[in-house]
């Protein structure tokens, strides 16, 4: 058997492993990685030199500021500040709840997103006494589109912006005004389908929720000034980070650093946090494109795309748009978008195209399809956990009926934007 | 040494249909934190436990809260407890038990206790209980042999 064809049936296989999720994703890929080396395919120092470490050292840094600055309290804090702003209103609860996880998935993972807004939402849904579910759902609907408005807000798009050289500003220029449009109409959408839940009169026991105290929240007060402060900075530093010459990652490691400098906490108890098995998940899968990349199987899908899209720069971006958003939504956003980073790279070699809409279709397309199903996005996964642990089943179905109309909508609304800003 | 020279011979218990507000007034009269359930023929088929009484009077989301302080009053602990004080115990009870042997060297049932964390173990013979066993049974007699 050639490598090619042995390289895409290991290809293949840890795509649909790892959407099964039988067997855990990081030993699926760093199996294919090592079968990858020990078949010759990639040589070690091939192997090692394709992985992306400024990728890996952005996640490690965004991972280790963000367990520090959740000890504080400040997300609740601010979740339960913004609650109450509904003054005894279903909708307008459903609405700054979104809003709010959309924003801070910006900035924090989604999935972290989602452990620290849910709890309270929960709550605040058994004070009032009405379901929790249209809410849990609408906030892991928006961590998903908020983590698509910054650099670091998404693993996929820390991945294209690391591949393509697009800085936090770019990401903020291009995909964060878009982002807020679609979250603002969120809330909207995820009414149509429960009308019953949100017309229910909730003034009486709102009172219960005006009692919550959002200072208690705060743990530590002296923590939250040091961290605040640095995560400022961190982001004011990720705005010039360009200009300045600094990778994203450098960035990132200096205000981990700093934080745990300032926070006088034990680097051995802040790195239990940092999410090993996803960072070696990342070194397996870039390890695995590089091999897929060698026997010529990139080469080949950028050229079949060139060909069906007939070189034109507006079907390419549209098709880079809809397969990544479909494709999302039942496969690992994470190992599609690294196995596209080389395709699109591909693309802008074969052809002279301004790559910078198909690389915003990409992140777009990768990180809204994620709402699809629920096994798009480990958001998705994590909080209907947490509500089966409270025992409210939602079903694949219940969650598909919901996400799969969110998704197409946000997918078209996307194909609009992109044109009329990148492509007319 | 063995358990039942240092163990409480005392056969306080409860039956799996026991409501738990029974169960909760015999805790707090006998100062126990825990009462073995027993079926009618005096063999040991669970334990209730003050923990899983107050875990199960707690509302769902106080788990998934990284800091509840911020919510203010006990309603929601007050609701659920009065939903379930009518239950029987044998919704709440433990059911893998870690029971004793009477003859179980001490130095076997110190193990035990710590290693599980546990803060009451029936004491049994040929499963019917005939005692309990706390940490404290142990740590008194250690420090009053001579």
């Amino acid at each position: 058997m050639n490598q090619t064809f042995i390289a895409l049936i290991i290809f293949i296989a840890i795509l649909i492993f790892v959407s099964l999720e039988k067997i855990n994703r990081t030993v699926i890929a760093l199996s294919g990685a090592l079968l990858f080396i020990l078949l010759k395919i990639l040589n070690q120092q091939e192997a090692f030199s394709a992985i992306d470490f400024n990728t890996i050292g952005l996640l490690t840094g965004m991972m280790v500021m963000v367990s520090i600055i959740k000890r504080t309290g400040l997300f609740q804090y601010l979740a339960i500040k913004i609650s109450k702003l509904a003054h005894g209103n279903i909708f307008y609860l459903l609405f700054f709840l979104s809003i709010i996880t959309g924003i801070l998935s910006s900035i924090l993972d989604n999935v972290t997103t989602i452990i620290l807004i849910v709890p309270i939402t929960l709550a605040i849904c058994e004070n009032l006494e009405i379901s929790s579910i249209p809410l849990v759902l609408s906030e892991i609907f928006a961590a998903n589109i908020g983590g698509t408005a910054t650099l670091i807000g998404d693993p996929p798009n820390i991945i294209i912006g690391s591949a393509a050289h697009l800085s936090f500003m770019d990401f903020i220029i291009n995909l964060a005004p878009f982002v807020l449009i679609l979250l603002i109409l969120l809330p909207f959408f995820v009414r149509l389908f429960y009308k019953k839940e949100m017309s229910q009169n909730v003034k009486e026991a709102w009172g219960r929720v005006e009692k919550f105290d959002e200072r208690k929240a705060i743990e530590d007060p002296a923590l939250l000034k040091k961290s605040i402060l640095i995560f400022l900075l961190t982001i004011l530093v990720f705005i010039f980070h360009h200009n300045l010459g600094l990778e994203a990652a450098t960035v990132a490691l200096v205000g981990a650093t700093l934080l745990l400098l300032v926070s006088n906490i034990d680097p051995a108890e802040t790195f239990l946090e940092v999410e090993w098995s996803t960072l070696f998940f990342f070194i397996g899968l870039f390890v695995v494109i590089a091999g897929v990349e060698k026997v010529g199987i990139i080469q080949w899908l950028s050229n079949k795309i060139i060909t069906l899209t007939k070189g034109n720069l507006t079907l390419t971006t549209l098709a880079v748009l809809w397969v990544s958003g479909i494709s999302c939504s039942f496969i690992n956003n994470i190992s599609y978008t690294i196995s596209m980073v080389p395709v699109v790279h591909n693309i802008g070699a074969v052809t002279s195209f301004n790559l910078n809409p198909v690389w915003w279709a990409l992140s777009l397309g990768a990180c809204l399809g994620g709402n699809g199903t629920f096994i798009a996005a480990a958001a998705n996964l994590v909080g209907v956990n947490i509500l089966k642990r409270q025992g409210r089943i939602i079903t694949f179905k219940e969650f598909f009926r919901i996400g799969l109309p969110i998704m197409l909508i946000s997918i078209v609304l996307s194909s609009v934007y992109l044109y009329l800003r990148y492509l007319s | 040494m063995k358990i039942k020279e240092v163990m409480i011979p005392d056969l306080t218990s409860v039956s799996a249909d026991t409501p738990i507000k029974e169960a909760v007034k015999i805790m707090s009269r006998q100062r126990m934190v825990g009462l073995p359930v027993v079926d009618n023929d005096q063999n040991v088929i669970g334990i209730i436990t003050e923990s899983d009484i107050t875990k199960a009077c707690l509302p769902g989301y106080y788990k998934e809260l990284q800091n509840p302080s911020f919510i203010p009053d006990f309603d929601q602990f007050s609701q659920q407890a009065k939903k379930i004080a009518h239950l029987p115990v044998k919704e709440f009870m433990t059911t893998t038990v870690y029971s004793l042997e009477e003859d179980t060297s001490r130095t076997q049932a110190a193990d035990l206790l710590f290693r599980k964390h546990l803060r009451i173990v029936p004491v049994v013979r040929a499963g019917k209980l005939v005692g309990i066993l706390t940490p404290s049974c142990l740590c008194k007699h250690a420090m009053e042999e001579d």
